[in-house]
């Protein structure tokens, strides 16, 4: 699956990933290929991305955020009083 | 023939003309660059949040959110106009100016009125004679300062959001120029409240959480600022774009004036100086004959 993670005027991520656990509001969420679509605010927290070329995850630090995941692709819109 | 002191001043006075305008080019020319930077640099988020609302597929939600789906008559309708807080930038307010008007008479046209929210002051009292007295228009001054910039968008969506919530408008775009190059622009139409439905290749049902209307209440709201952030943005890049073209056409201007005015100054030199040399032959000859 394809994954993007945008702050307001900077790219943080954009490339394939395996696997993303991210800080929903209802709790720490996984996201798989194929995932139904969904739309969820984030919390505070770290969201981990698992490439495929790669064991160690990509840490990337929150404060809030939305997540939306659609067509197999992910996408992480970063801000703050969201 | 016009007198040598005068084609001086002139000459002068379009070489400190030429001065200015070339230093005016240079700066907006490197405001430009930060000001495209900038615009390039939020542009995919402002496209990614809005996509992300705008494919909400609306056949499997059944909530009533007039944020979302809009009302179904519009009795008034709301247009937030980019234009610039000052002059000496060419066509650029012109554009809008044009732009804006004729939304305004097809507004008109439906028998709706309109709630104007001008962003910059050049086009306030152009447009405040295009409305009718049951119109409404506001100036919106000092919004481009680049550190306060994300903060007044966001204020300025809070208001829009309760204008629309109140009930005193219906419907909101925004009206800005976005920016291509230095040389390309073009003026857009953003509706922002309701949104537009785009279609969506995914035919599966979206899953909110923790629940549709929490989702939509804090999403609506932050999309609504950051496209009037990025229509801001573009607006301040397009502008400086204009503001260079046109400085750079004022100067070559210039220059053609310049090159006419010291062809004239030496004709005219020249003239001065074979009439004279006429008279003094002519005065010597009448002297030698006499």
């Amino acid at each position: 699956m394809k994954a993007k993670v945008l702050k307001l005027g900077e790219k943080l991520f954009d490339g394939k990933a395996i696997r993303i656990v991210l800080p929903a509001v209802n709790g720490e969420m996984c996201l798989l290929p194929r995932h139904i679509s969904i739309i969820t605010p984030l919390k505070k927290g770290i969201i981990k991305i698992f490439k495929p070329d790669s064991e160690r995850p990509i840490l990337i630090e929150i404060n809030e955020g939305i997540c939306s995941f659609s067509n197999n692709e992910a996408v992480f819109i970063l801000g703050d009083q969201i | 023939m016009a007198n040598l002191k005068e084609l001086r001043n002139k000459i002068s006075v379009v070489v400190s003309t030429r001065k200015v305008t070339a230093a005016m080019k240079l700066v907006a020319g490197v405001k430009l660059k930060k000001a495209e930077q900038k615009a390039m640099a939020s542009r995919e988020y402002a496209s990614e949040l809005g996509h992300m609302l705008a494919k909400i597929r609306r056949e499997f939600l059944n909530i009533n959110c007039e944020l979302f789906y809009g009302r179904d008559f519009v009795h008034r309708e709301m247009l937030v106009v980019f234009a610039s807080d000052k002059g000496l930038c060419g066509n650029f307010n012109y554009v809008i100016n044009k732009e804006v008007s004729g939304i305004i008479s097809n507004i008109h046209a439906e028998n709706k009125k309109v709630h104007l929210i001008c962003v910059g002051d050049k086009l306030f009292d152009i447009l405040k004679q295009k409305l009718n007295d049951d119109d409404l228009i506001e100036l919106t001054g000092d919004f481009y300062k680049s550190e306060k910039l994300f903060d007044n968008s966001r204020k300025l969506a809070q208001k829009i959001i309760a204008d629309f919530t109140s009930n005193n408008v219906d419907r909101v775009s925004l009206v800005y120029t976005r920016c291509y190059s230095a040389m390309h622009r073009e003026v857009r139409v953003k509706n922002i409240i309701p949104l537009i439905c785009e279609p969506n290749p995914d035919k599966t049902e979206t899953i909110f959480e923790p629940n549709i209307e929490d989702v939509l209440k804090s999403i609506i709201p932050y999309n609504v600022a950051v496209q009037i952030y990025q229509s801001a943005l573009e607006s301040v890049a397009s502008e400086q774009g204009s503001r260079m073209t046109s400085m750079d056409s004022a100067t070559r201007n210039a220059d053609e004036l310049l090159s006419n005015l010291t062809i004239k100054y030496n004709r005219t030199r020249q003239y001065n100086i074979t009439q004279e040399l006429v008279e003094v032959v002519s005065g010597a000859s009448a002297v030698a004959k006499g």
